[in-house]
């Protein structure tokens, strides 16, 4: 093979990634726009351009557009991609195919982490007068989440430690713990507001319902972090997946850029938690997903794995709404059902890695 | 470019497995580690590279301590090939080629032509080229070593560090390997360290043979000085016939074993 | 577990007495507590009275009896129902982190259980049947899974992890599209012992007997197969017909905790290591005679246990005991799997 055919070889890898980035733009374009539309008030996309392009008087329509459906379609599009990179970079720093905020129980405990802060907030500065829940300043709910994440990211690790990291031990730590936090959340919330089931189911099961831009602000900045980061850490993530010598010999300083990946996955999923509750195997799919699509390369992966994941979670809230009209089914839920015979075909298919 | 052991001692968990070693290599030759299994061989390698950190005495490259070498400065310098590397899903040759690079790139800035240029020559030299944009899961056993010789090659350190390069690979690919490694020693100056299984194999392409024994450096020289039949005793406890072959102007030592020690056959007579 | 013959009875007679005697210690202890205290009325002297009188006329009678003793039984029951579902468990999966929650039998029944009475309709009689069928799903799709590496622990527990994750996003989704009954299939389905009924007893106390009876009577199966398979053939045991027995046996038991008090996870894994651990000693610890009867015992302690906690308010507001079965079973479960590095 020729010095030309290996450019034209190089330049296929390069095209198949810029088609497949745009297709994945076009969709995730078309899917925000067609979810405007959809819900119990109808509205047009003219209503869309209205909101979008003016600043003026609104109708009914477009006003449920700029207050209800942007904000949500534009948070689980957020929502999505933190989930998806948290999902990568779990999956690549860990060697473990399974790996994802969920099943290492990260999200329970950025969960639980918020329930007791509401818990907190409420015990301190309720007014007993209004039944009313009080919440700490928006702002400071993902470091809330964070700090949870990172408790029970710990815990999981030195559970499944034997002797080395073996995948499938972490998985099943990570389950089983957080099986346990949100038996602990439920503990909390029955313990002290009886009568909330459904907010509380709605909340663990992670619902785009009832959010807004508040939420959105709340969780860009830590998306911002990201994207500054993210470009830097490509290639030390890329090394990781060699294993800690090799990636060492090839001049990766490992112990720091372990802590800088594991801080910006538990980053991303605890902001994304505390926005929308732990919405379930996001990111275990999505990595595998984009694998299938463009292959291996870590940084075509970071860009296209956080366009599916806005994608499938844009997609299954709609899916949710869509289906049992005017009943809405969680975006968690569907996610889960999505989610779970996905982890047991990849368990079975790597079953001579894993143990 | 040298390497420096002092009273080296290397172990788990505090308990030492190599013993109080002292040598110096020139990393500019080929040079062999030789030992029975779990005489402690890739335990050195390891505190060699400053993967394992000393529990006494010291290892100096060029006069610095290995552990103060930043990972970047260490990595330009000594390129290392584990046992047995696995690579990450749906990567192609290029692309795992690619990230012997790292050492020599900065963190945002995107790939250079000087880093394609010297991907692309890593890949020649082990005549992979036609292969650059397979997937790597596709090659052959003996095409993915090469593969993984390219990577340390793109990394353009002065020597590399080999952990049993042949294991795994049948007898023609594991020449094949053995010669690459010599040409890329003689021809390119690239220095060479291997923890070799077979004696034959460091009799016949390394410049200087070091054989351990429980955690111990019993012997040091080239080929001829150390693969004796009195060595092979007392290294894997077996009766050996040392033949001396002739190669490219080069006479080696070549050890046919016989038997263990205490072997049945040693008395002509059958036991009653 | 090379010197243990079955049939040779050498026990140390104290150990079991003892373990016997602390066991039906705690049941009556928290069974005491149980029935004396709650909302209404809260007395040790007036119990005897309340107990045993007519509860048409007096209050404190009707609640005694019609409420709190259904719940009472039904915490024991559901406790030794578990804990022999449990031992079965890992017998026939040699696996010492068997437990119907971590097959995927309980989230099995527990889905066919709520989709049969949201969306079926089905009459609370034939619940028992749907939660045995869901049940049996569940654990076919465990076990098919986990037959590749020949039911490793690791993998078995993951698998069926998993498969229960599945079922309860199912019914979460059963459950949100029949919204009317949201808020009491909520909380059935965290596990709860409050409002059970004589019906619910009676449902269930047959299926307890049957099941400790089998298992006794054909504890020797247990023990041949707590051996390797090759060993257990060689002794003459038609090994997967007893395996299935065994685990209908178990899948029965958990189905009719199930349909009556909803998912309760982690009792099954919990009660046979305990009732190990006292017993101690090699033979008796594995001679299923006495671990099975011991391990429902201690089941239905951890459950009364468990409930006396839920009831005592020390958690704020009464807690549902399933909820707190999870806490406390998971975090046993997570001792044992950092101990035994499986």
């Amino acid at each position: 093979m020729s010095a030309r055919d290996d450019a034209d070889a190089q330049i296929g890898d390069q095209l198949r990634f810029a088609v497949t980035t745009a297709v994945l733009i076009s969709c995730a374009i078309a899917l925000i726009v067609l979810s405007q539309g959809f819900g119990a008030a109808s509205a047009s996309f003219a209503d869309l351009w209205v909101v979008l392009t003016r600043d003026e008087a609104l109708t009914p329509a477009q006003q449920v557009i700029a207050d209800i459906r942007l904000p949500r379609a534009l948070l689980g599009a957020v929502v999505g991609v933190h989930f998806a990179i948290a999902g990568l970079i779990m999956q690549s720093l860990l060697r473990n195919p399974l790996a994802d905020p969920g099943v290492l129980g990260v999200s329970s405990g950025a969960s639980l982490a918020v329930v007791i802060s509401i818990l907190v907030a409420n015990t301190l500065w309720a007014d007993p007068e209004r039944f009313e829940l009080v919440y700490f300043p928006s702002a400071s709910i993902p470091f809330i989440a964070l700090v949870g994440g990172l408790c029970s990211a710990a815990l999981v690790l030195w559970m499944s430690w034997d002797r080395g990291l073996n995948p499938q031990r972490m998985a099943l730590a990570g389950v089983v713990t957080g099986t346990i936090i949100n038996a602990l959340i439920l503990v909390v919330i029955v313990g002290f507001g009886a009568g909330r089931a459904e907010m509380a189911i709605l909340w663990l099961a992670g619902t785009l319902f009832g959010r807004g831009y508040e939420n959105l602000q709340a969780m860009l900045g830590w998306t911002m972090a990201a994207l500054f980061i993210l470009p830097a850490l490509a290639r030390p993530l890329s090394l990781l997946r060699f294993g800690e010598d090799f990636a060492r010999t090839m001049g990766l300083p490992v112990g720091i850029w372990r802590v800088v990946a594991a801080l910006v996955a538990i980053g991303l999923t605890a902001s994304a938690v505390s926005a929308a509750g732990p919405i379930g195997f996001v990111g275990l799919v999505v990595p595998h997903i984009a694998r299938l699509l463009i292959g291996g390369n870590m940084a075509h992966l970071i860009v296209v794995s956080a366009l599916v994941g806005l994608i499938l979670t844009v997609g299954t809230d709609l899916v949710g709404r869509a289906l049992f009209v005017p009943l809405e089914i969680p975006v968690g839920i569907i996610t889960s059902l999505i989610g779970v015979p996905v982890f047991l075909v990849i368990l079975q298919r790597n079953l001579w890695r894993l143990s | 470019m040298s390497l420096h052991a002092t009273n080296l001692t290397l172990g788990y968990s505090g308990r030492p497995v190599v013993r109080d070693l002292s040598f110096s290599f020139d990393l500019r030759q080929s040079i062999a580690i030789i030992g029975p299994n779990g005489c402690g061989k890739s335990t050195l390698l390891r505190g060699l590279l400053g993967l394992l950190p000393p529990l006494s005495g010291s290892i100096e490259l060029d006069g610095k301590a290995i552990g103060k070498w930043n990972a970047r400065a260490l990595a330009r310098r000594i390129a290392f090939l584990p046992q047995s590397p696995v690579a990450p899903e749906g990567l192609t040759v290029r692309q795992i080629v690619e990230h012997g690079r790292f050492a020599h790139q900065s963190l945002w800035a995107p790939q250079t032509k000087e880093d394609r240029r010297i991907v692309g020559e890593a890949l020649a030299r082990t005549g992979l080229s036609h292969l650059a944009d397979r997937q790597f899961s596709t090659l052959s056993g003996g095409e993915r070593q090469r593969g993984w010789i390219a990577l340390a090659l793109a990394q353009r350190a002065d020597a590399v560090f080999f952990d049993e390069p042949t294991t795994f690979l049948d007898l023609g690919h594991q020449l094949d390997i053995m010669d690459l490694l010599r040409r890329l020693n003689l021809d390119h100056d690239i220095g060479i360290l291997m923890v070799l299984h077979d004696v034959n194999h460091a009799a016949c392409y390394a410049d200087r043979v070091v054989a351990l024994h429980s955690g111990r450096l019993i012997a040091d020289g080239n080929g001829p000085e150390v693969i004796t039949a009195g060595l092979m005793a007392d290294l894997f406890g077996v009766r050996t016939e040392i033949q001396m072959l002739e190669a490219g102007g080069r006479r080696y030592p070549h050890c046919i074993p016989l038997g263990p020690e205490n072997h049945a056959g040693n008395s002509a007579e059958r036991p009653q | 577990m090379k010197a243990f013959r079955p049939g040779t009875p050498h026990w140390p007679g104290g150990r079991i007495g003892g373990t016997v005697l602390f066991g039906i210690g705690i049941c009556a202890g928290c069974s005491l507590f149980l029935l004396s205290f709650g909302s209404m009325f809260a007395s040790f002297g007036r119990l005897p009275s309340a107990l045993f009188g007519n509860a048409e006329t007096s209050d404190a009678a009707f609640v005694v009896q019609q409420l709190r003793l259904p719940r009472v039984l039904m915490g024991l029951l559901v406790g030794a129902a578990l804990g022999t579902a449990g031992a079965m468990m890992q017998a026939i999966t040699r696996n010492p982190l068997g437990d119907p929650s971590l097959t995927g039998v309980t989230g099995g029944a527990a889905a066919a259980v709520v989709f049969a009475f949201v969306l079926v309709g089905a009459p609370v009689g034939t619940l028992l049947i749907w939660g045995t069928f869901g049940g049996m799903a569940g654990a076919t799709v465990t076990f098919a899974l986990a037959r590749q590496t020949n039911y490793s622990p690791v993998h078995l527990t993951l698998a069926g992890m998993a498969v229960s994750l599945f079922c309860f996003a199912l019914i979460q989704s059963f459950m949100l599209a029949n919204s009317q009954s949201l808020n009491s299939t909520y909380f059935w389905l965290i596990g709860n012992l409050a409002n059970r009924t004589w019906r619910d007893v009676s449902l269930v106390w047959p299926l307890v007997a049957g099941g400790l009876v089998a298992g006794i009577v054909f504890a020797n199966h247990l023990n041949i197969l707590m051996f390797d398979e090759d060993n257990a053939r060689a002794r003459g045991l038609a090994v997967a017909r007893w395996r299935l027995f065994f685990g209908m046996v178990s899948v029965i038991l958990t189905a009719g905790c199930v349909a009556t008090c909803g998912p309760i996870s982690f009792v099954g894994l919990v009660a046979p290591h305990i009732a190990r651990q006292a017993l101690g000693t090699h033979r008796a610890a594995a001679d299923h005679r006495i671990l099975l009867p011991v391990a429902a015992l201690l089941g239905a302690a951890i459950m009364s246990l468990t409930d006396t906690i839920a009831v005592s308010r020390l958690l704020g507001s009464e807690v549902p005991t399933g909820l707190l079965s999870i806490v406390v079973g998971g975090v046993a479960f997570l001792v044992l799997f950092k101990r035994k590095s499986l």
